[in-house]
C-alpha cells in the first residue's frame, strides 16, 4: 500500500457498509437516468428542432419544444439526486474521492460555475430569451461535466498515479487524461444517455397517444430509432470499455467471477431484447410494449450502475481496508420514514394538480 | 496530515470558501423567507380580492425560483465542492458523523424543490387552497432544511455532549442549535421583506407598490425585535475562548459593521419605505438589499473567525490537525508522519526547506506566504528570536491560533524559514 494513501476517517461509519452502497446504487441509478432525459434528451430534441424545421415537420417542432420547456425541471431532479450519492461516496470512499479531487481541484471546481451557467442558459432557451445554440452550448457544458466526473472516478480508483502528479504540480491543475479507460467510459456515459433518453422519449409518446394520436405515435416512433442506433453503438462503447479495463478487472465480467459475469451479460441481453422489441413495435398502435422496454432499460441502468460499483470495488481492493460501524439506528429510520413521507407529499401535489387538469 | 494540501498562493482556502459561503448562505436564507413571503402574500392576496397582487405574486414566483433553485442549490453543492478541497479531513468527519442528517436534510430539498416547482406551474390550474397549502408545504420543507444544515453549522462551533458521547443526537441538538436556529430564521425573515422592497420597486408608483412597500416594512419588524436576544443567547452559549476572540481587534470591527449595516437596513426601511411608501425607489431598494447582503457577509464572518484556532470545537483544529493527536505529533513529528509532505524529516533536508514543508502542513489553513493573510508582512519586522518565541508560545499569545505542533527541530525549521522569508 503506498504510504501516502489516506487513512479511513477515524469516526466510525454510521451505517453498514452494504446498506450505504445499496443507497449509493439506487441514488446513482435515478440520477443516471434523470441526467440521460437531460443530456440524451436535450441532444435528441435539439435534432428533432433542426430537423423539423427543415422538413417542416410539426410533430418534431412540438417535440422539440416541449422538451425543452421541460429540461429545466428535469436537470433540478438531476441535480438533486446527484447529491445524494455524492455523500454515501464520501462515506464509502471518502479517502480516495477527497485526494482525487484535491488534485484535480481547479477542474472539478469548475463543475459549479459550469453548470450554473448551463442551468441559467437551459432557462434562458425556455424562455425564448436565446437561441438553439445556447441550447446546444448549454449541453455541451453539461458533457464538460460529465467528463469532469469521469476523471474524479477514474483518478480516484487509481492511486498509485497520485505521487507522480502531485511531485509535478501542487496547484490542483491535474486530469487522467493519460488513464486508458477514460474515453471509453466517457464515451460509454454519452452514449448510454441517448440510448436511455431514446426509450425515455418513446415511452413519453407511447403515454401522449391518447390525448394526441398521431404526435403520440411520432414521438414513440422517433425515440425508438434513437433507442435502437445508441444501443447498437453501446454495444460495441461497451466491448471497448470491457477491454480496456485491466485484465485482472475486465476478466471478473468475461467468467472469472460468475456472479459479476451473469449480472453483466444479463443486463446486456436484456437491452438487446428491448432493442429489438422498441423496433418491432416502434410504429404500431400498441403501447404497452414501449413503457416495458423503458422500465427494462431502467433495470438495466441499475444493474450497470452495481456493475460500476463493482468495478470500483476491484480496482481499490488492495487498498480498503474493514471499517469501524457503529450503526445510528435511530437515524436510519428516520431517514427512511422521512423519504417515504417526503414522497407521499409529492405524490399528493401531483396528484391533485394532475387531477385538476384534467378536470 | 492525511491528505494533499491544494497550493492558492494568492487567496488561501479560507477567501475562496468564504467567496463560494457569502453567496450562497444569502440566497439559501432567502430561499426560506422568500417562500413564506410568497405564501402569506396570495393568502393576503385572496383576502383583500386583489388580483394586481396575485400577478404580483406570480412574477416574483418566477424569479425566486431563478435564484433560489439554480443559484441557491448550485452554490451549495459548490461549498461541499470548496470545503472538501480546502479541509478534507473536517468535511469527512462532517460526512461521517451527520451522514443520517444530510441525507433527511436531503428528502427535505427533494420536497423542496419539487414543491417550489409545482407552486409555479399551478397557478391557476388549481384551487386557491390547493396551491396555498403547496406554498406552504414548500416552506416547511425550506425551513427543515435550515432545521438539519443549523445543526451541523453550530456543532462546529459547540460539539457539546458528542465530544463525551459520539451520539449523532447530542452532535445536532447541541448548545447552540437554538439561539442560532432563531438567528437564522430571523434573517431568512428580514431577506424576505427585503426582497419585497425590490419586487415592488419594480411595479409603476401606484396603490399596489405602497402597499406592498408597506407590507415588505412589516415584514422586518419581528427580525429588528427578535435578533438582539437570540444574538444575546448566541453568545452567551459559545466557548468562553470564542467569546474573548469576539472582542478581539479585527472581529469587533466585523461585529460593529453586521451591527451598523443592520441599524441601516432597519432605519431606512422602517423610516423610509415603511412610512412613507412613496418615497421607494429601486436605488434605495437596492442599496438596503446590498446592505442585507454585507450583513450577512460580516456575520459569517465573525461566526467563523470566533471559532479559531478550531474548525470543529475541541476535535480539530483549524489545520486539521487534532489535539488528541497533538502529543504523539510532538514527539513522533509532523513530517513523518504527514502522507503528502515531500520532506520526510526536520534535518536532512536543511532547514529552509523542513520548514517550508512544516509551513505548508500547518499553517498554509489560513496563511497565504505573498497572498491573502499572508505571513511575510507579519515577520518580515520580526528578529529570529522573537520568531521562535512566538512559535513557542503560539496559541497563547494569540488565542486565534492553534499551538505549533511537531518537535522541536521542525520549530526551529518553521522559524528558519520565516526568517529566510523575510530576508528574501
Amino acid at each position: 500500500m503506498p504510504n501516502f494513501l489516506p487513512g479511513a476517517d477515524l469516526i466510525a461509519m454510521p451505517a453498514p457498509a452494504a446498506l450505504l452502497r445499496l443507497l449509493l446504487i439506487a441514488t446513482l441509478a435515478l440520477h443516471m437516468l434523470l441526467l440521460s432525459l437531460t443530456l440524451g434528451g436535450g441532444l435528441i430534441a435539439f435534432v428533432a428542432g433542426i430537423c423539423g424545421r427543415r422538413f417542416k415537420n410539426p410533430h418534431a417542432q412540438a417535440f422539440s419544444r416541449k422538451f425543452s420547456a421541460a429540461l429545466p425541471v428535469i436537470l433540478a431532479f438531476a441535480i438533486t439526486f446527484g447529491v445524494a450519492p455524492l455523500l454515501f461516496v464520501q462515506v464509502l470512499y471518502g479517502q480516495f474521492f477527497y485526494s482525487a479531487t484535491i488534485l484535480m481541484a481547479w477542474p472539478w471546481l469548475s463543475v459549479v460555475a459550469v453548470m450554473i451557467v448551463a442551468y441559467y442558459l437551459l432557462y434562458a432557451r425556455t424562455f425564448g430569451k436565446v437561441g438553439a445554440g445556447a441550447g446546444l452550448l448549454a449541453l455541451g457544458l453539461l458533457a464538460w461535466v460529465a467528463f469532469m466526473y469521469v476523471n474524479v472516478s477514474t483518478l480516484s480508483m487509481t492511486p498509485k498515479k497520485w505521487w507522480t502528479i502531485w511531485l509535478a504540480s501542487h496547484a490542483g491543475l491535474a486530469l487522467n487524461l493519460a488513464e486508458p479507460t477514460l474515453l471509453p467510459r466517457f464515451a460509454h456515459l454519452l452514449v448510454g444517455m441517448v440510448a436511455v433518453a431514446g426509450i425515455g422519449i418513446a415511452a413519453y409518446g407511447a403515454i401522449q397517444q391518447k390525448a394526441d394520436p398521431k404526435y403520440g405515435r411520432w414521438v414513440k416512433a422517433h425515440g425508438a430509432l434513437w433507442f435502437a442506433g445508441a444501443t447498437l453503438v453501446q454495444l460495441a462503447v461497451g466491448r471497448w470499455l470491457l477491454l480496456s479495463l485491466p485484465r485482472k478487472i475486465g476478466g471478473q465480467f468475461l467468467g472469472a467471477d460468475v456472479a459479476r459475469t451473469v449480472h453483466l451479460f444479463t443486463a446486456v441481453g436484456v437491452a438487446v431484447l428491448a432493442l429489438l422489441l422498441a423496433v418491432g413495435v416502434r410504429k404500431r398502435a400498441a403501447r404497452a410494449p414501449i413503457v416495458v422496454c423503458a422500465i427494462l432499460i431502467a433495470l438495466v441502468v441499475a444493474v450497470m450502475v452495481a456493475v460500476r460499483e463493482w468495478v470500483r470495488e476491484a480496482y481499490l481492493a488492495d487498498y480498503l481496508t474493514a471499517a469501524n460501524v457503529e450503526v445510528q439506528t435511530t437515524a436510519v429510520i428516520i431517514f427512511f420514514a422521512l423519504f417515504a413521507i417526503g414522497l407521499a407529499v409529492i405524490a399528493w401535489m401531483l396528484l391533485k394538480t394532475a387531477r385538476r387538469e384534467r378536470a | 496530515m492525511n491528505y494533499p494540501i491544494w497550493d492558492l498562493p494568492l487567496t488561501g482556502g479560507g477567501l475562496l470558501i468564504a467567496a463560494v459561503a457569502v453567496v450562497h448562505v444569502f440566497v439559501s436564507h432567502f430561499a426560506i423567507g422568500g417562500g413564506l413571503f410568497l405564501v402569506l402574500t396570495e393568502a393576503k392576496a385572496y383576502r383583500e380580492n386583489s388580483p394586481e397582487m396575485v400577478e404580483f405574486v406570480k412574477k416574483s414566483g418566477l424569479l425566486f425560483i431563478l435564484i433560489t433553485l439554480v443559484l441557491g442549490a448550485l452554490t451549495g453543492v459548490g461549498i461541499w465542492f470548496t470545503i472538501g478541497l480546502v479541509s478534507p479531513s473536517a468535511t469527512s468527519a462532517l460526512i461521517h458523523i451527520f451522514v443520517w442528517a444530510w441525507a433527511i436534510e436531503w428528502v427535505f430539498f427533494l420536497v423542496e424543490i419539487a414543491s417550489a416547482f409545482i407552486y409555479y406551474y399551478s397557478w391557476d390550474r388549481v384551487p386557491r387552497r390547493t396551491h396555498l397549502a403547496v406554498g406552504w408545504i414548500y416552506f416547511a420543507a425550506a425551513w427543515l432544511s435550515l432545521f438539519m444544515i443549523n445543526g451541523i453549522l453550530s456543532f462546529m462551533m459547540t460539539p457539546g455532549g458528542w465530544l463525551d458521547t459520539g451520539s449523532l443526537w447530542d452532535g445536532l441538538l447541541n448548545p447552540s442549535f437554538w439561539p442560532s436556529l432563531v438567528l437564522r430564521t430571523c434573517v431568512s425573515v428580514a431577506l424576505a421583506g427585503l426582497y419585497v422592497l425590490i419586487m415592488a420597486a419594480t411595479l409603476e408608483p401606484g396603490a399596489l407598490r405602497e402597499r406592498l412597500t408597506h407590507w415588505a416594512g412589516k415584514w422586518l419588524w419581528p427580525p429588528f425585535i427578535v435578533m438582539p436576544f437570540a444574538g444575546a443567547w448566541y453568545v452567551a452559549v459559545v466557548p468562553p475562548a470564542a467569546r474573548a476572540a469576539a472582542l478581539a481587534a479585527p472581529v469587533i470591527l466585523l461585529q460593529t459593521l453586521s451591527v451598523v449595516f443592520s441599524l441601516l437596513i432597519f432605519g431606512f426601511a422602517l423610516l423610509g419605505p415603511s412610512r412613507r411608501p412613496a418615497s421607494l425607489s429601486m436605488p434605495l431598494a437596492v442599496l438596503i438589499a446590498t446592505l442585507g447582503l454585507m450583513v450577512t457577509g460580516t456575520s459569517e464572518w465573525v461566526r467563523e473567525a470566533i471559532r479559531k484556532p478550531y474548525i470543529i470545537y475541541d476535535y480539530m483544529y483549524v489545520n486539521s490537525i487534532r489535539p488528541a493527536d497533538q502529543a504523539l505529533l510532538n514527539t513522533s513529528g509532523v513530517l513523518p508522519t504527514a502522507k503528502w509532505s515531500l520532506v520526510r524529516d526536520a534535518t536532512s533536508a536543511g532547514p529552509v526547506k523542513a520548514g517550508s514543508a512544516v509551513f505548508r502542513l500547518e499553517c498554509s489553513a489560513c496563511h497565504t506566504v505573498y497572498g491573502y493573510n499572508g505571513i511575510l508582512p507579519l515577520v518580515q519586522t520580526w528578529p529570529d528570536w522573537f520568531i521562535e518565541y512566538q512559535l513557542q508560545h503560539l496559541d497563547t499569545l494569540k488565542g486565534y491560533m492553534p499551538p505549533f505542533v511537531g518537535t522541536e527541530e521542525e520549530r526551529k525549521a518553521l522559524a528558519a524559514y520565516l526568517a529566510w522569508l523575510s530576508e528574501e
